[in-house]
C-alpha cells in the first residue's frame, strides 16, 4: 500500500496523519474509507495531516472535497495541515485552499476550532 | 488473482537484485522478501548475465555502479534470452534518451537518480504483481522529437508509462515544466482509461508525445465513445471557488466514486486542453518557459 494513516486524537478534534501517496487505486480507497469511518464514528471536527503527504491526484482531491462536503451537511469541520510541494500546487489549483481552512502549524490548527466552537456557543 | 495465474496455482518467484548501494540493497530486499521471493544478489551487471544465463528470474533491478546505456544494453542481452523478465533500471548517469530506449526495449521501469525511494519501492511491488506486463506498453514510432505510443488500459500500466515520462530529463525543460506536463498527462491517460476504456485490459489508448522547441504537445485518444466537456455534470468546473463542489452531488446521485477534477487540474497544469469533435482524443499543450537554446 503506498498511502498510510495514523489517528490521533487531541480533544474534540480527529487527526489524521497521511503520509505516501493519494492517488487513484487502492491508496484513495483506502482514505475514502476510513475517513468515512471516522465521520461515521462521530468525528465532526477532523484535521487533515498532509505533511508527510508526497503526492495528491484528482481522486485524492476528490476523497477530500467528499469529505469536506459530508461533513459540513453534518456541520461539522474539515481542516487542513500543511500541504507542501505538488501537493501544495494541486490543492491551489484546484481551488482548495481558498475553500478549505489550511495551517502551517498543528497549533493554530487545533486551536481554530476551539475559537469556532467557543464562538459557535456563545 | 491475476488473469495470467490459473486459480490455485502458487508460483515461487525469484528476484536478482544488483548491488545498488547498502541503503537502497536493504530497501530493496526488505520488500522483496516480505512478500516471500526469493532473492539472489549480484555485485555486477556481468555477474547478473552469468546467473540469469544459468537461472530464470521474474524481477531484475539493476546496480548503480553503470550508466545507463550499460544497462539498457544489459536488458537487450538479458531479454534475448529471457523476454518476459521484468527489469528495473536504477541509472545515477544517464543520456537524455535513454528512457525511450529502455521503454522501446521493453524494461519495466526505469529510475534516474535522484528519485523517491517509496516511488521505488511502490515499482518494484507493482513489478511483483503484475506478472503479465509486458505487452502492456508499444513503442510504435520514435524520434527524440516524437514518440507514439500504444498503452493498455489498466492501472498498473499507467502508473508505468507515467513513471517513465517521469524519467525524461530533457536539459531543456525546466523542472516545473516538466511535473506540470507529467501531473497534466497522468489526469489525462487516467480519464482515458476509466471513462473511455472502462480499465478493461483487451482496449488501448493510444499517445504521441511531441517535443518542439519551445512547446511540449501531447495527444491521448482513448478508444470510447467520446464526450462533450461542456455537458459533463459530474465533473467540477470551478469557475469560481463557490461552485467548486457542485458536482459533488450529482456524482453522489450517480453513484460515482469521488472525482471529477482531472479535466480541471489537466486545465490548470498546461497552457491547451483542445478536445476532438467526438471527444475521445485530447490534445495538451504546454510552452516552456525556458526557451531551447538555438545553434548561432
Amino acid at each position: 500500500m503506498s498511502l498510510q494513516l495514523a489517528k490521533r486524537v487531541s480533544g474534540d478534534i480527529t487527526i489524521i496523519d497521511i503520509q505516501g501517496r493519494c492517488t487513484l487505486g487502492e491508496g484513495t480507497e483506502y482514505l475514502d474509507r476510513e475517513l468515512k469511518k471516522v465521520i461515521e464514528g462521530g468525528c465532526r471536527k477532523l484535521l487533515l495531516n498532509l505533511t508527510e503527504l508526497s503526492q495528491i491526484d484528482s481522486t485524492g482531491v476528490s476523497t477530500v472535497v467528499a469529505t469536506y462536503v459530508s461533513l459540513r451537511r453534518l456541520k461539522g469541520e474539515v481542516k487542513l495541515l500543511h500541504p507542501t510541494g505538488r501537493v501544495q500546487t494541486v490543492l491551489s489549483i484546484t481551488h482548495l485552499l481558498q475553500v478549505i481552512p489550511n495551517f502551517e502549524e498543528e497549533s493554530a490548527a487545533v486551536a481554530s476550532f476551539s475559537v469556532r466552537g467557543q464562538a459557535a456557543t456563545q | 488473482m491475476h488473469p495470467c495465474i490459473a486459480p490455485g496455482v502458487s508460483v515461487s518467484q525469484t528476484a536478482l537484485v544488483i548491488d545498488a548501494g547498502p541503503e537502497l540493497n536493504t530497501l530493496l530486499i526488505g520488500v522483496l522478501s516480505k512478500d516471500g521471493w526469493e532473492i539472489e544478489r549480484a555485485e555486477s551487471n556481468e555477474a547478473a548475465l552469468d546467473l540469469a544465463k544459468r537461472d530464470s528470474f521474474d524481477l531484475i533491478i539493476t546496480g548503480r555502479k553503470t550508466r545507463g546505456p550499460d544497462d539498457i544494453e544489459f536488458l537487450r542481452k538479458i531479454r534475448g534470452s529471457r523476454p518476459h523478465v521484468r527489469m528495473i533500471i536504477l541509472a545515477d548517469e544517464w543520456t537524455p534518451g535513454d528512457v525511450l530506449t529502455a521503454m522501446r526495449e521493453g524494461a519495466f521501469s526505469y529510475f534516474c537518480a535522484p528519485f523517491q525511494p517509496e516511488t521505488l519501492v511502490d515499482t518494484v511491488r507493482n513489478a511483483m504483481n503484475d506478472p503479465c506486463w509486458d505487452d502492456g506498453i508499444e513503442v510504435l514510432s520514435a524520434t527524440p522529437e516524437w514518440v507514439r505510443v500504444m498503452a493498455r488500459c489498466d492501472l498498473e500500466t499507467a502508473e508505468r508509462l507515467v513513471l517513465f515520462l517521469q524519467n525524461v530529463r530533457d536539459p531543456n525543460i525546466s523542472e516545473g515544466d516538466r511535473a506540470d506536463i507529467v501531473t497534466a498527462f497522468r489526469e489525462i491517460l487516467m480519464n482515458a482509461m476509466e471513462h473511455g476504456g472502462h480499465f478493461d485490459p483487451s482496449h488501448h489508448v493510444e499517445i504521441s508525445f511531441v517535443k518542439a522547441r519551445r512547446a511540449v504537445i501531447c495527444r491521448v485518444k482513448d478508444p470510447g465513445q467520446g464526450f462533450s466537456p461542456d455537458e459533463v455534470r459530474h465533473a467540477a468546473s470551478a469557475k469560481t471557488p463557490e461552485d467548486l463542489f457542485s458536482h459533488v452531488a450529482v456524482r453522489e446521485a450517480k453513484g460515482m466514486r469521488p472525482g471529477g477534477f482531472g479535466l480541471l487540474m489537466a486545465q490548470r497544469l498546461v497552457d491547451e486542453l483542445i478536445y476532438s469533435e467526438q471527444g475521445n482524443e485530447v490534445v495538451l499543450v504546454k510552452y516552456l518557459n525556458k526557451p531551447a537554446q538555438t545553434a548561432a
